[in-house]
């Protein structure tokens, strides 16, 4: 897949993975992977940002298997962020849709 | 490449972010090799799949609104300056040796040249001599400059209370109040160190945790509590000592105009006691003239005098109830002081307005220790949920379709009613005109 779509889609995906329940990082980056096939190294990075940015909050949780996991939660702002992300997304699908269908509906005619 | 020199590169190029940033995300990093490898992966392909460390640094970077090639740029410019440096040295040395090969016999060039490398050589145990005792005196100029602030110090310390207590507008914060502020303009990530901030692009996010925002706001209110306490004593201590005077001072006044309000209400009594024991006298009189005059006895005269007498001693008695000493109705306090009214109702004025001054920074405070209680409870209610776990997210889309009708709800009901009030209105105009 072209590394670009994978990209612009890559932070909708882990707010929506996130929104569903609380993560680590490692999870998401599992999570994540079974969507689109990701650079893990891309997703640490993503996840700094949007809690840099206040989408997400950050808490330790004990874990019984090693140390205490950091655990990802959506913050209100970053639900708004990701539902505005939805509704970009699916406007963007619609007119690319629709001009693929036109574009190929000229050609034929 | 093993776990540890990946750990070790990557936190090379991330040096422009603070330490705890750091530590933070070499742990994650960390974390997530360790799981790999438990899944089955070998380390070095859990750690090839990070990528190269130049781009995962940078992109991490970004996160944070950091030039990429910040970190790179100064060890690169360390590396440029150093090469400069020893570049010169180098010109300097080969000068020199070449200079003392061509002062000598061409039979000697070759000496020149050994010459020049034994220059070069001592220049550089001059060059070292040098820096170390530059090093040894930097470090003898550090203590000094240490002894001499403790020195100071101690001088200071007995004064410091005074200090204080002279000058109570002063308000000194606390660490946490200092640090609350983020040590510089807020602008970038709290993240970021401030050489680090070169790079910084404007506007960029604060980095830190909720919780961290909460303790920095509540180390700022105490360490200002403690400055409004501890700062003003010796002031007030003052002003008490200055107004007891005063008050002594003016109860010695009011005593004396006391005694001689006494001394001259005690005369105006005796007047009154004596006219009114006059009068009865006289009223005395008058009624035994008046029985004679009934029996036929000629006191006409002196009844009638006795009459006038006793009206006299009466209005004498009352007109000198007017000559008591004392408070008059619509006079205000502390006229007996002798004081211009004028002067006494600025008085009370100024009075007023420091009663009203006082409530509104009593009041003031008290939203403050309100304000500063209700963060605690956030911060009581954020730990209670990190132990027990955050709760389990409903849809938000069912929260927004119900906010948005509440909202048309609200809307439609405040339009109706203002419908109504306007059609009211416009009968009533239509009645009128």
């Amino acid at each position: 897949m072209n590394a670009q779509f994978k990209k612009g889609v890559l932070e909708l995906i882990v707010l929506e993975s996130v929104r569903k329940r609380d993560m680590y990082g490692y999870e998401l980056v599992e999570e994540v992977s079974k969507v689109i096939d990701v650079n893990e190294g891309t997703i640490y990075p993503l996840l700094k940002r949007l809690t840099n940015e206040h989408y997400f909050e950050t808490y330790l949780r004990e874990s019984k298997e090693g140390p205490p996991r950091k655990y990802y939660h959506l913050t209100a702002a970053g639900v708004l962020y990701r539902d505005e992300l939805e509704e970009e997304w699916e406007k963007l699908q619609e007119r690319v849709c629709k001009f693929l269908k036109e574009q190929s509906g000229g050609k034929d005619g | 490449m093993d776990r540890q020199a990946f750990l070790d590169a990557l936190k090379e190029h991330l040096k422009v972010l603070e330490d705890e940033e750091q530590e933070d995300i070499l742990d994650e990093y960390l974390q997530h090799i360790e799981m790999k490898i438990k899944d089955g992966q070998e380390e070095e392909e859990a750690i090839k799949d990070f990528g190269p460390v130049q781009e995962l640094a940078a992109e991490i970077l970004e996160a944070y609104h950091v030039k990429p090639d910040l970190g790179q740029g100064q060890e690169r410019g360390k590396t440029r300056g150093k090469t400069r440096g020893q570049k010169r040295w180098r010109k300097l040395v080969s000068r020199t040796g070449s200079f003392a090969g061509r002062t000598g016999s061409p039979g000697q060039e070759a000496e020149g040249m050994e010459g020049g490398a034994a220059a070069g050589e001592l220049g550089r145990y001059i060059k070292r001599a040098a820096f170390s005792i530059l090093g040894a005196g930097k470090k003898a100029g550090r203590l000094i400059l240490q002894c001499g602030r403790g020195i100071f110090r101690a001088i200071k310390s007995p004064f410091r209370w005074m200090g204080a207590y002279m000058a109570p507008g002063r308000t000194r914060l606390s660490d946490g109040g200092a640090a609350g502020g983020c040590g510089y303009a807020g602008q970038g990530p709290a993240g970021v160190t401030p050489e680090g901030l070169a790079g910084v692009a404007p506007g960029g996010p604060a980095g830190f945790l909720p919780n961290a925002h909460v303790s920095r706001g509540a180390g700022a209110w105490a360490g200002r509590a403690q400055a409004r306490r501890t700062g003003g004593l010796a002031e007030r201590a003052g002003r008490g000592i200055f107004r007891s005077v005063r008050r002594l001072v003016r109860w010695l006044v009011d005593l004396t105009l006391w005694c001689c309000r006494m001394v001259w209400n005690a005369g105006v009594l005796f007047v009154m006691a004596f006219s009114a024991f006059v009068g009865l006298c006289f009223l005395f009189c008058l009624g035994v003239l008046t029985v004679l005059l009934c029996q036929g006895y000629p006191f006409a005269g002196p009844a009638i005098g006795c009459l006038g007498a006793v009206l006299c001693c009466a209005a004498l008695t009352v007109f000198s109830c007017t000559f008591f000493a004392g408070t008059a109705e619509g006079e205000v306090r502390g006229a007996g002081r002798g004081r211009k009214p004028e002067g006494i109702a600025r008085e009370n004025v100024q009075r007023e307005i420091k009663k009203e001054h006082n409530s509104v920074a009593r009041s003031r405070g008290l939203a403050r220790q309100e304000t500063h209680k209700a963060i605690e409870k956030e911060e009581e209610e954020i730990r209670e949920k990190e132990e027990t776990g955050w709760p389990e997210r409903k849809d938000p889309g069912d929260k927004r379709s119900r906010d948005g009708a509440m909202i048309k709800e609200q809307t439609d009901r405040s339009s109706g009613e203002d419908g109504a009030k306007r059609k009211e209105a416009l009968a009533d105009h239509g009645q009128e005109g």
